[in-house]
């Protein structure tokens, strides 16, 4: 019994160490940025969270700044950046958006994607749509407009795959295959377009 | 002699694919856990220098409860300790392929606070003597989550509890910052540098 409690005991403690390492939260910034810039990302920060939008994403964007090397200036501006496409982002998914689909919303915006296109993914996903329902379409999205695809292209490509209920599983699989045609050569556009169709053709073909 | 056995699984791994890093590690997992014989003896002999127990006469019901707050404390402790222990299995459950990030099974953890993900994360990195990875989870801080090498040396693994939600990553490999070449690109590259994406938990479709 003795050997029970020990390795129970044990496991708590394991776990809630897991747990603290696994969900701690950037509160705090890198030392390395000066003053002044630590007091501009915390106004920043408060500004977000008095008008209820998350401001770990800017603590964590400052952090990856540090990481990278840029300058505190650039670090500031990316945050001023990220703060606007937060609030864009909810405008656009609206309230009842998780921190995950506001992230992802705000990472698509700033590459390239526009309001209403997201504004048209979440009517594709339907007015009652699961929780983080939206945060696959718009990572997917975020990518294929890094990658070189026209974020207008993009956009009515995972507009159209949305409104036809496809899956998450549909979106990721979509952007592995035009990752793997661009890598051999196809156009970006080409690849986008063909592989939509072809998705859009079987999603069709198993409808009633 | 473990060191040795390493060498050799090392050197016949050459030409091997990716997976014989799993493999390796499986194998690695599984072995027995030695015992020294010497220790072995003088448990045994505590064991057996133990005063037998005494028989119950008829109609002893052979337990007592004294003091109640002890046996109290006792089963909020052993349950405390099962929710743990089944935290802890789970975190350590992931088998499979190795990509790059994955999404495994959902953890129970009903004594913490939130369900958190164990995920693991892989690159091939030939040549490298040193690769980290860096994250929104971890403060983007190289030194904070080392990964290990497996197998001939080219995979290197590691594997974070993570909370549901997006999560921004890169890895740190001999100090240049390098997006995850399997998995989706995060879409913000303010500062030169792509970094990749994973998505935990899940999630509605």
């Amino acid at each position: 019994m003795r050997h029970v409690i020990t390795t129970g005991v044990a496991g708590v403690l394991l776990a809630l160490a897991a747990s603290a390492t696994g969900a701690q939260q950037l509160s705090a910034l890198p030392e390395r940025l000066a003053p002044t810039t630590r007091a501009t990302i915390e106004r920043l920060a408060d500004s977000l969270r008095g008008v209820g939008l998350p401001s770990q994403p800017l603590y964590a964007k400052a952090a990856e700044g540090v990481l990278k090397g840029a300058a505190d200036a650039r670090i500031v501006a990316a945050i001023r950046t990220l703060a606007r496409e937060l609030g864009e982002a909810r405008a656009a998914l609206g309230d009842e958006s998780d921190e995950a689909e506001l992230i992802a919303g705000a990472s698509a915006l700033h590459a390239g994607a526009s309001t209403s296109t997201l504004r048209r993914l979440r009517e594709g996903r339907g007015p009652r749509r699961a929780k983080g329902a939206l945060a696959v379409p718009l990572v997917v999205l975020a990518d294929l407009a890094s990658r070189g695809i026209p974020p207008a292209v993009a956009g009515a490509s995972l507009e159209a795959l949305a409104a036809r209920n496809a899956s998450d599983d549909q979106f990721t699989a979509l952007r592995a295959a035009i990752e793997r045609d661009i890598e051999a050569g196809r156009p970006p556009t080409d690849a986008m377009t063909a592989r939509t169709r072809a998705l859009l053709g079987s999603i069709e073909a198993r409808r009633p | 002699m473990r060191d040795a056995e390493h060498g050799k699984r090392d050197a016949e791994g050459e030409n091997a694919d990716d997976t014989s890093g799993l493999e390796h590690i499986v194998s690695e997992l599984r072995d027995d856990v030695g015992v020294r014989a010497a220790w072995r003896k003088d448990v045994l002999g505590e064991v057996e220098a133990m005063p037998r127990p005494a028989r119950r006469a008829p109609g002893d019901k052979g337990w007592t409860i004294s003091p109640p707050a002890a046996i109290a404390a006792a089963l909020a402790f052993t349950a405390l300790g099962a929710a743990g222990a089944v935290g802890v299995l789970s975190l350590r459950d992931d088998q499979g392929r190795v990509t790059s990030a994955e999404r495994p099974e959902a953890v129970s953890q009903s004594a913490v606070r939130s369900r958190m993900h164990s995920v693991r994360f892989a690159l091939v990195a030939p040549g490298a003597s040193r690769v980290s990875l860096v994250g929104d989870f971890n403060q983007w801080d190289a030194s904070a989550t080392p990964m290990r090498q497996l197998g001939d040396g080219r995979l290197w693994l590691v594997e974070v509890p993570l909370p549901p939600g997006r999560h921004v990553y890169a890895f740190v490999v001999d100090g240049d910052v390098t997006p995850d070449p399997a998995a989706p690109r995060a879409g913000e590259e303010d500062f030169g540098v792509p970094s990749s994406v994973v998505l935990v938990g899940n999630r509605g479709s």
